[in-house]
């Protein structure tokens, strides 16, 4: 799609694909911050039985750290895309 | 069961196979398949030194004690990698761009190349090492001991502290070997560093293995494992918010800190991109090593016996359950985590300690410069091989000190906290413009001695080095200062008390200090370079073309690089200036490529330093020229204050010309008076002689008589009243004379000076009208004496038929003038300058009855009262005027 074609030609055009990029690649780690900071909302003084599991708590961390590690292989890979058409 | 015999034997063959890896790999390194020895995934690998014999032992023990806790070791790095494009991938492109060969080279570079700093942190790395290589010690020893527990047929019972110290003797013969066996231009080892992914692959495997058999042979796959998880010890989330946030922070401070950890991520990285896959393949790592860590821990705590140490349950679970292959290659991945730590960091803290503490001292030693000392690079190898021995030698000390028996998470923890203090300085380093050399070296030291105070020292043992009073009194029994709860702050965990505190004032002193000082000339370029990194490619600086001799260049290079990289770098270079041979012109751009390649050696201040010495007086540096400008700026003050003191000495000089010259015409007036003065004596006295004899011969006329005798006696007058006048003179010149201050009418002092100046004779004296109303202050009689003076001058020397003498009085301004202006010829011009002085006669002698002394005796009593006599020409005759002040007592002092 180019800008000719395109009909709301006075729209603000996207961003550039690198500084796109950029801006994921320096969110990134403040989102997994924020999922891994989850916990510190968790109730460690409750009775035995009454707070989070261990296993519940393994199973979100791991999905977080995993998920983090997929976001980062789609990254790398966009960044490798960019380097190879540069 | 396994014999330990056996044990050794695996482990020794394994040992076996990693030197051959190591050496087919540096072998290979030359060769077509070096592309694939520097591939992403190598590098991913190698970062997995991070996992040491903690990670591989002690998580599991960590999480045994205190559940999921132990993830925030491994969150950390992810975070880090995760976040690449922040930090890490400035850190490997400022260190490739640089050549920086460690963190302390890091921070040294950056601040200006300064030695100090590059000490300090060497120091500090190597004091927070230590902890961590007594960790590995320890869980080798641990975990031999399992073995040889368990084998009753174990000829030699071992004991912990030899099995220790045989680790750490291998561990440094095959650091030695490996790590220093070429000093190589970008320090990098690629034997090494393939040896490191081998033991990677081999930990990662073994913790798998184990893990799997656990969960699916012991628990009975992934739905029991959840179940007995939840009825467990530690079924609950009990992770202190403090600790869960502090020690991901720490664990992803330590990461980027840690000089084998900057060794690996920046100093061996041979390829930017390789960030790109490590960014998901290491945490995805951390995420499999991590991954079965709980349920090892779990089903460990349900099955082994009370009291058995779940740091081994990595190895005890499949070696009670017979499991003996399992064990033996479970041995092997804490075998792997435990020797590749130790290698990569005694190469890391071996290399800083030569660049940084070494070379410098020897360099200094050998004032001489680089070309006539001896062989650089065995210097560096041989410190090289010293500080490896003696870093292990540390560890295993702290081994012993700390008496074996810490848990390993809290060892570890020790290590982070204590090389996280780099954190501030480094971070600020390459982010922030204004930080400077002494706010680095002032949060590094804060943050140093606080670590050492609240978490090294305690750690050894109370009682070894603090004592059990300063841990529960205070420092100085000050209650504040108590290690362990600083500022009276009791509760907090010990670890994140000491994280928090040291690395609050740490930064607090950094970014003062850097607020507060202001950078050298070179830090503010190195600093420029540094942050903006990306913004060009750049030389930190330049060197102009000089009188270095190729050739001399050339053997100091191969001195550094080795002959066989030397001489490839000069040919190549030579190549490119279109010559042949090993002897290109030592171009700027030639200069920079070898002081690049040389700092990856030696480090960049030293090859800076080296280069300069000898491209010597061709070459100028920012600071050189500073110091120039310095010294110029220094030799030009001293010129400003040489000229200063010269025109000082010409003064002076002319003065004393000046006082020579008054005391010259002082002697010549002195000459002059007292032949006058003789002259004046010896007139009445020839008179008084002649006249005296004559009246001695008698037969005289009585008439005679009393003419003789009334001359004689005339004379004397005139000798006593010249005398008096001498007298008078000389005392009113002095300013000895006493005045006699008193308030009286100018009538008044007229009438005296008539009535003592009147001889009779026919002078007519005009006195002006006003006289009574005219009052002065002043001393009288002096300035009737004065009067009395002019009035019979005029007597003498006024020529007119009818003498007259007219004096006017005149008030102005306070001042009071009074006029003597007589009838006669006046005085000519020619002799009024001479009027005032001694014995300045102007008529004949005869005339004047007196030695010439009166107009002089009024000038000196007039100056005496304050006032002046001048001589006022233009009013027919002589005239004089007086000028009186208005209040003489002032004026009389």
């Amino acid at each position: 799609m180019t800008a000719v074609d395109d009909p709301k030609q006075n729209q603000p055009t996207r961003l550039p694909r690198s500084r796109r990029l950029t801006e994921i690649a320096i969110a990134l780690p403040f989102v997994g911050g924020v999922c891994v900071g989850i916990p510190v909302l968790w109730n460690t003084d409750a009775e035995q039985g009454a707070g989070v599991a261990t296993s519940s708590a393994a199973i979100y961390l791991f999905s977080v750290w995993f998920g983090m590690i997929v976001l980062a292989v789609l990254l790398a890979r966009a960044f490798a895309r960019q380097d190879q058409d540069a | 069961m396994v014999s330990f015999d056996i044990l050794v034997a695996v482990s020794l063959a394994y040992v076996a196979i990693l030197f051959a890896v190591a050496f087919l790999a540096e072998r290979a390194t030359d060769g077509r398949r070096a592309q694939w020895l520097r591939s992403p995934l190598i590098y991913t690998l190698s970062l997995s030194v991070y996992c040491t014999a903690w990670t591989f032992y002690g998580a599991v023990g960590f999480a045994a004690r205190s559940g999921l806790e132990f993830v925030t070791i491994y969150l950390g790095p992810t975070g880090v990698l995760i976040g690449w494009w922040l930090i890490l991938r400035r850190l490997v492109r400022i260190g490739r761009a640089e050549r920086i060969t460690s963190i302390a080279d890091l921070i040294s570079s950056r601040f200006g190349k300064s030695a100090a700093l590059g000490g300090i942190v060497t120091i500090l790395a190597v004091v927070g090492t230590t902890p961590y290589i007594a960790l590995q010690l320890q869980s080798v020893t641990l975990s031999l001991s399992v073995f040889a527990a368990a084998d009753p047929a174990a000829a030699v019972q071992a004991s912990p502290n030899s099995t220790a110290l045989w680790v750490a003797v291998g561990l440094a013969v095959f650091t030695i070997l490996f790590g220093t066996r070429t000093l190589d231009s970008n320090e990098r080892h690629s034997g090494v560093v393939m040896a490191i992914a081998v033991e990677a692959v081999v930990k990662l495997v073994a913790l798998l293995a184990v893990g799997a058999f656990v969960v699916w042979g012991l628990a009975g796959g992934v739905g029991n494992t959840l179940a007995l998880i939840d009825t467990s010890p530690i079924a609950q989330w009990s992770v202190p918010n403090s600790r869960w946030i502090g020690l991901t922070f720490l664990s992803a401070a330590a990461f980027l800190c840690l000089p084998r950890m900057f060794h690996v991520l920046v100093v061996e990285n041979s390829d930017e991109r390789h960030l790109h896959t490590a960014s998901w393949a290491f945490p995805l790592y951390l995420l499999l090593m991590s991954l079965f860590v709980v349920p090892i821990a779990v089903v460990g705590l349900d099955m082994m016996p009370e009291g058995a140490n779940p740091d081994l349950f990595v190895l005890t679970l499949p070696m009670t359950q017979g499991q003996n292959g399992l064990a033996v290659l479970a041995f092997l991945g804490g075998f792997s985590s435990a020797t590749s730590m130790v290698i990569v960091a005694a190469i890391a803290l071996s290399t800083m300690v030569s660049n940084h503490l070494a070379a410098p001292v020897w360099l200094r030693s050998r004032g001489e410069g680089a070309t006539v000392s001896g062989d650089l690079r065995n210097v560096v190898l041989m410190s090289r091989r010293i500080a490896i021995a003696v870093i292990l030698g540390l560890g295993y000390l702290y081994y012993r000190l700390s008496g074996g028996g810490a848990a390993l998470a809290a060892m570890g923890l020790i290590s982070f906290a204590g090389v996280a203090q780099v954190l501030p300085a480094m971070v600020g380093g390459i982010f922030w413009r204004g930080a400077t050399r002494i706010g680095a070296a002032a949060g590094l030291t804060v943050g140093f001695i606080l670590w050492a105070y609240t978490m090294l020292l305690p750690s050894v043992g109370v009682g070894t080095i603090l004592s059990a009073a300063v841990v529960d009194q205070g420092l100085f029994g000050l209650h504040w200062l108590r290690p362990r709860a600083l500022f009276g702050i009791d509760g907090m965990d010990p670890v994140i008390h000491a994280v928090f505190w040291s690395l609050l004032f740490n930064t607090l002193a950094f970014v003062a200090g850097s607020i507060l000082s202001t950078p050298t000339p070179l830090e503010r370029m190195q600093a420029s370079q540094f942050i903006t990194a990306f913004d060009q490619g750049g030389a930190a600086r330049s060197w102009r073309h000089g009188v270095a001799e190729a050739e001399d260049l050339l053997l100091m290079a191969q001195r550094i690089l080795g002959p066989t990289d030397a001489q490839r770098l000069f040919r190549a270079h030579a190549a490119d200036q279109g010559k042949t041979g090993y002897l290109p012109t030592p171009s700027p751009s030639f200069l920079e490529a070898l002081e690049r390649a040389m700092s990856g050696s030696v480090g960049s201040a030293t090859a800076h330093a080296m280069i300069g010495q000898m491209v010597g007086g061709a070459s100028v540096t920012v600071e050189d020229l500073m110091a120039v400008a310095d010294e110029t700026a220094q030799i030009m003050e001293y010129s400003n204050r040489l000229e200063a003191k010269s025109e000082e000495l010409t003064n002076a000089a002319d003065q004393l010309r000046d006082a020579n010259m008054k005391l010259v015409q002082l002697s010549h007036q002195k000459d002059a008076f007292l032949s006058q003065i003789s002259h004046e004596l010896r007139t009445p006295m020839t008179s008084i002689r002649s006249f005296s004899e004559i009246l001695q011969d008698g037969a005289l006329a009585p008439k005679d008589r009393v003419k003789y005798a009334t001359i004689i006696s005339d004379e004397t007058q005139r000798l006593t009243r010249l005398l008096d006048d001498l007298l008078d003179l000389s005392v009113l010149e002095n300013g000895q004379v006493a005045l006699d201050i008193e308030t009286g009418s100018l009538a008044q002092v007229l009438d005296r000076a008539t009535a003592a100046a009147d001889f009779g004779g026919d002078l007519e004296i005009q006195r002006p009208r006003q006289a009574d109303a005219i009052l002065l202050t002043t001393d009288l009689e002096r300035l009737a004496q004065v009067m009395i003076n002019l009035i019979s001058n005029t007597r003498k020397y006024c020529v007119a038929d009818h003498p007259k003498l007219k004096i006017r009085a005149r008030q102005a301004g306070g001042d009071t003038e009074l006029d003597f202006i007589d009838n006669g010829e006046g005085v000519p011009a020619a002799h009024r300058q001479l009027i005032f002085e001694k014995f300045a006669r102007i008529s004949d002698e005869a005339k004047a009855g007196s030695a010439g002394l009166g107009l002089a005796i009024c000038r000196e009593i007039m100056t005496n009262l304050g006032g002046t006599i001048e001589y006022l020409p233009g009013q027919g005759g002589a005239a004089f005027r007086l000028r009186l002040p208005a209040s003489q007592a002032m004026a009389a002092q």
